[in-house]
């Protein structure tokens, strides 16, 4: 590409690599995979509490957890390949597989399906902090927020219901908080101008 | 964000103003698609540059330094773990050369002669 260029030709190639590199930036900068592969399972997760038992989430937990989090590591680490980053994630996912992985086991394990959450939602916020992503950020949040509330032991006493049914609202809370973060990724991700201000 | 080449003044550049703000630095093909490039993000790799504008290492290595010198885009060495990456940044003045380059190209392309007078 070193052929001199008439201006037709420099404003067409211009935008050729513009719309390249918004389309790499759409994929690198996207967290709606994640967010949307959580909130499908966290919406599995509700009919299971209900369907079988808040143990059977646990094991439920223990294999999509750590199967969802080293897809995800997988994911994330090939367009790390090929696409820059603002950061080290190579270290950040690791670091999230292996808390999806002790956080299903361990605290899925213990029958009680919200700390398998906590740990989930701690794996966005590592997700968020690889891919600098407010919105990704921002569900995190919500998602420890609303965890640590259902932990209280007076919101149980309070409303009154089964820690099962409890349970399968929160993860219900959850799903569709995560997939609305992917719908709202996919939008804000779409369309970023890619031409100087 | 503006997009330079879909500017629309009320008084267009005359083709001696649209001339006057090429900038020979930017107008080479390999710098212009670097300037594009690093101004469309915070900053990119010396590896998706040269990916994304298929040059070889010395060719992209050249022009960086070129705009480097004239301050258009900065460069940072580091590491990412243990691998060595090189970093390469838009200034606020290689974002503006290539706002004005662009507005200038997109002022040539729909610049017209005026039509010969009758006799």
């Amino acid at each position: 590409m070193t052929a001199p260029l008439t201006p037709e030709g420099a404003l067409a190639e211009q935008r050729r690599i513009a719309d390249r590199v918004e389309r790499d930036r759409r994929i690198a900068s996207s967290a709606a995979m994640p967010l949307g592969l959580f909130g499908v399972a966290s919406l599995v997760a509700a009919v299971v509490m209900i369907a079988i038992s808040p143990v059977a989430v646990g094991i439920y937990w223990s294999v999509v957890g750590p199967v969802g989090g080293l897809f995800l590591a997988w994911w994330y680490r090939k367009r790390e390949l090929r696409l820059p980053f603002d950061g080290p994630p190579t270290a950040v996912m690791v670091y999230t597989a292996v808390t999806l992985v002790v956080g299903a086991l361990v605290l899925g394990w213990s029958g009680d399906g919200m700390l398998a959450f906590f740990a989930v939602g701690s794996a966005y916020v590592l997700f968020a902090a690889a891919s600098d992503n407010r919105s990704t950020f921002q569900v995190a949040v919500a998602i420890l927020a609303l965890t640590w509330v259902a932990q209280l032991d007076a919101w149980t006493g309070l409303t009154g219901v089964s820690e099962s049914t409890r349970g399968a609202a929160l993860s219900a809370a959850v799903g569709i908080s995560q997939l609305a973060g992917a719908v709202a990724e996919r939008r804000r991700t779409t369309g970023v101008a890619t031409t100087a201000a | 964000m503006t997009d330079p080449a879909n500017t629309t003044d009320a008084e267009p550049p005359t083709l001696g103003e649209a001339t006057g703000q090429l900038d020979s630095l930017v107008h080479h093909p390999v710098r212009l698609g670097i300037l594009t490039v690093v101004a469309a993000v915070e900053r990119c790799t010396f590896a998706y540059l040269k990916d994304t504008l298929e040059v070889t290492d010395g060719n992209l290595s050249r022009n960086v330094t070129a705009l480097e010198q004239a301050g258009l885009v900065e460069v940072e060495k580091g590491y990412e773990g243990r691998r060595p990456r090189t970093w390469v940044s838009a200034t606020l003045a290689g974002r503006e050369a290539l706002t004005r380059h662009l507005a200038a190209l997109q002022a040539l392309t729909s610049w017209s002669p005026e039509p010969p007078a009758a006799d």
